[in-house]
């Protein structure tokens, strides 16, 4: 076989494999809508003993049980054509993340990410001014906020079970930070610092826009 | 909860089933192009994975289609149940 025709083969394979996946994924929100029919005649049977609901709801769990199993079918048949793929040509099965998932869903778990991390970073303003002002009562709260900081920065939340897609390093367990009063005075000034240039750049940014709508205005004006 | 309700509750359980015997029957048809570019690309090789494979996608497709036949006769029933509610 030649180079080429062998090419062929890995590239059609590996469009198998792709398509497997895909199907797999698909395969199991169809499962999600069986769920939620069976939900809704659950809901709807309540004790009713009516064979035509009964028979309903055995038919529903009875779908969604398959729906399972040919999800399983078709990662095992994946499994099987990667292995075949990797004896043939070593290395030509990428069995990554990328692979197992269609882009809409790598899009999915992305965006689900920036939201947590957008959320987390939300809650770490908030929780660094409600420790500034605690801080006026108790130079403790000065470790909480130097150990919010650095679990934020360091491992933003992300969901439960998710894969994720990114070059940020794993999540960092969080361990007990003890700090003495200089260095959280020193982290203090930091914190300042970082706020007074965010408040620089507003409200540079603030004039400028403020100036660019009078300029525009007296341009309407003139015109 | 009245039969109004619960009417209202079978016809939504009814449209997730039907959605999903769509979805289903999507699968199906891709499945179906993607068995016959695995059976074409990996014709002639006597490889037990490949075997193996093949097989499963046989049984995936035959699964496939008594699922889509079950949703059929689960929306059957329950449509059953909505007129015996009158």
């Amino acid at each position: 076989m030649s180079d080429a025709s062998l090419a062929g083969v890995v590239a059609q394979l590996s469009d198998v494999r792709r398509r497997l996946a895909t199907a797999a994924v698909d395969v199991t929100r169809a499962r999600a809508e069986i769920s939620q029919a069976d939900s809704r005649y659950a809901e709807a049977a309540g004790d009713s003993r009516h064979p035509g609901i009964r028979q309903a709801l055995a038919h529903v769990r009875w779908a969604s049980a398959n729906a399972l199993t040919i999800a399983r079918f078709l990662e095992q048949a994946r499994h099987h054509f990667t292995c075949y793929l990797e004896r043939i040509v070593p290395g030509a099965a990428q069995d990554d993340a990328s692979v197992g998932l269609p882009d809409g869903e790598l899009l999915l778990v992305q965006v689900r990410e920036r939201s947590d991390l957008r959320s987390g970073m939300d809650a770490f303003i908030g929780r660094t001014f409600r420790n500034i002002e605690n801080y006026q009562d108790s130079g403790r709260s000065t470790g909480e906020i130097t150990g919010n900081t650095i679990r934020i920065v360091r491992a933003p939340r992300r969901p439960n079970g998710g894969k994720y897609i990114g070059t940020a390093s794993p999540a960092v367990v969080p361990t007990p930070h003890h700090i003495d009063v200089p260095e959280a005075a020193g982290h203090l000034v930091v914190l300042g610092l970082l706020v007074g240039i965010a408040a620089q750049r507003l409200s540079h940014v603030t004039r400028r826009e403020i100036a660019r709508f009078r300029r525009r205005g007296h341009q309407k004006r003139t015109d | 909860m009245t039969v109004h309700d619960v009417k209202a509750t079978i016809r939504s359980g009814n449209t997730f089933a039907e959605e999903s015997s769509k979805m289903l029957r999507q699968v199906k048809d891709r499945l179906t192009e993607t068995a016959i570019l695995a059976h074409e690309t990996l014709h002639n090789s006597h490889d037990q994975d490949v075997d193996a494979g093949l097989q499963l996608l046989v049984r995936v497709e035959r699964t496939l289609d008594e699922t889509i036949e079950i949703l059929r006769e689960a929306v059957g029933h329950a449509e059953t149940f909505t007129r015996d509610l009158g």
